[in-house]
């Protein structure tokens, strides 16, 4: 009897929290942070999320083609604005939720003396990987440094084009490439603390700045758990977990 | 003007994994189809295991063997002097693995149907091993040779997802038509996608065709 009132009043209670579902699409470097923001917001809301990773062109394609997401956090602003002027997005909406930061990682135990744009044309450097830069803004934010430190005929034939960040790090990690163009957040608390000597950040005039942009679907309308977390998303706790991860804010928000 | 490179790579792919296919295929369907070896469950097993393996398996090991720090990439590299990952050989190492048993079984099926017969006749007019099989069941075994041949080639043409792993999207290397048409249609280039995806599609339908043709011609070898 006490176990049946005690199953009676826990149905009672998830039936009274509403629990709701959003799917959110995240360009792939920004996949340990929105883990850890969807640890964070979970933990005190009874909404779900759900999270789709991939490159920034790909999941706007997708998006562009119906794909049931929620939520859009863009490796770039250029995207999530284009959907805006497609209006596919709801009004508004759309933030700057992270300044990414570009780094190259070197393989384990490279043998390679020079540091900063000549380690891209070190001797000990047969390959090097980028994501695909039609698709991933760390990619084309690589092509950017090479054309600056004026090194892209050299390192040219070296490239090799990866679908996302998250590819360029695993052809580091098992070394089938020397060198690779990752995001900070992916070497943070992995690779840096451990071996910093490996990853090289890349200074910011180097390139033009990754704003990352964060925008709700026309589909996330009337749905509470996407409008939460996209709320949750620019809060202070939500900010705390980001920087965590090497993101700067743009200085308005500072 | 239309850059059909990644249809070179992906013909001189198919070119080169079928003949290596068929080369390494042929003793081994042999020995398959005569032996009667406790192990032959065994060697069958692995040698079918790409039918039923996501090709996810395959890339995911052949990126740990190729890396120049394990003994295999490392061999590799003193000996050519290039990774395999991301290389045309590596992708070729690729193809050859994952249309190994559409080279084997139909020529093991080809081989069963030669039967012992025909090769204890050959022997007792005085043939050699190598010569009963050259003459006596090489002939008879047309129809797998044929069958195997362009089951290779068909799918060294469809391979995707181990080159999409281990190859790099390089153009004039790696870069293979079902790789262009992924990246065509990421990138929105839907007129690309659509001309080699229609190229793909004849290509295939044509293959298949030629198939069904070779089994109705030779369909009188079953009957003999």
């Amino acid at each position: 009897m006490r176990v049946a009132a005690a199953l009676l009043s826990l149905a009672v209670s998830a039936g009274a929290a509403r629990t709701e579902e959003a799917i959110i699409a995240v360009a792939a470097n920004f996949t340990h942070a929105a883990e850890r923001l969807i640890d964070a917001f979970e933990s005190r809301s009874d909404h779900e999320i759900i999270l789709i990773t991939g490159s920034t062109g790909k999941l706007y394609a997708q998006i562009t083609k119906g794909a049931p997401f929620d939520l859009f956090l863009s490796a770039d602003s250029r995207h999530p604005a284009l959907l805006e002027e497609e209006g596919l997005v709801v009004p508004g909406s759309r933030f700057t939720y992270a300044v990414g930061r570009l780094v190259v990682l070197s393989k384990s135990g490279l043998d390679a003396r020079a540091t900063g744009p000549d380690l891209l044309t070190d001797a000990e450097v047969a390959r090097i990987a980028i994501a695909n830069p039609d698709l991933a803004p760390y990619g084309e934010a690589a092509m950017e440094t090479m054309a600056a430190a004026g090194i892209i005929d050299q390192a040219g034939p070296k490239l090799i084009i990866a679908e996302t960040v998250g590819q360029v790090y695993a052809f580091v990690q098992t070394s089938n490439v020397e060198l690779g163009f990752v995001a900070l957040s992916q070497v943070i608390n992995s690779v840096q603390p451990t071996e910093p000597g490996r990853v090289w950040l890349v200074p910011e005039d180097l390139h033009s700045p990754i704003r990352q942009d964060a925008v709700l679907t026309g589909r996330a309308e009337g749905n509470p758990a996407a409008a939460a977390f996209h709320e949750f998303l620019q809060g202070d706790a939500a900010k705390e977990i980001v920087a965590g991860f090497g993101y700067d804010f743009p200085p308005a928000d500072v | 003007m239309f850059d059909l490179g990644s249809v070179g790579v992906t013909l001189k792919l198919a070119v080169a994994s079928t003949t290596i296919l068929m080369l390494i295929a042929t003793p081994l369907a042999w020995w398959l189809a005569n032996t009667e070896s406790r192990i032959k469950p065994f060697v069958e097993s692995v040698t079918a295991l790409s039918i039923v393996l996501p090709p996810t398996v395959l890339g995911f090991y052949l990126l740990i063997l190729f890396n120049p720090d394990s003994p295999i990439g490392a061999g590799w590299v003193r000996l050519t002097g290039d990774t395999l990952a991301f290389s045309f050989t590596g992708i070729l190492v690729a193809a050859v693995l994952h249309s190994f048993p559409f080279a084997v079984q139909p020529l093991q099926a080809a081989f069963e149907k030669v039967g012992r017969r025909a090769m204890e006749t050959a022997a007792s007019l005085g043939a050699k091993p190598l010569d009963a099989f050259i003459t006596v069941a090489v002939p008879l075994a047309k129809r797998g040779f044929l069958t195997g041949g362009v089951l290779a080639f068909s799918h060294s043409v469809g391979e995707f997802g181990v080159i999409l792993m281990v190859g790099g999207n390089i153009p004039g290397y790696t870069r293979v038509v079902s790789i262009d048409i992924y990246t065509s249609v990421e990138t929105l280039d839907y007129g690309r996608a659509h001309i080699l995806s229609l190229g793909t599609l004849i290509f295939a339908f044509v293959a298949m065709m030629t198939l069904f043709v070779i089994n109705r011609r030779y369909r009188h070898y079953d009957e003999i």
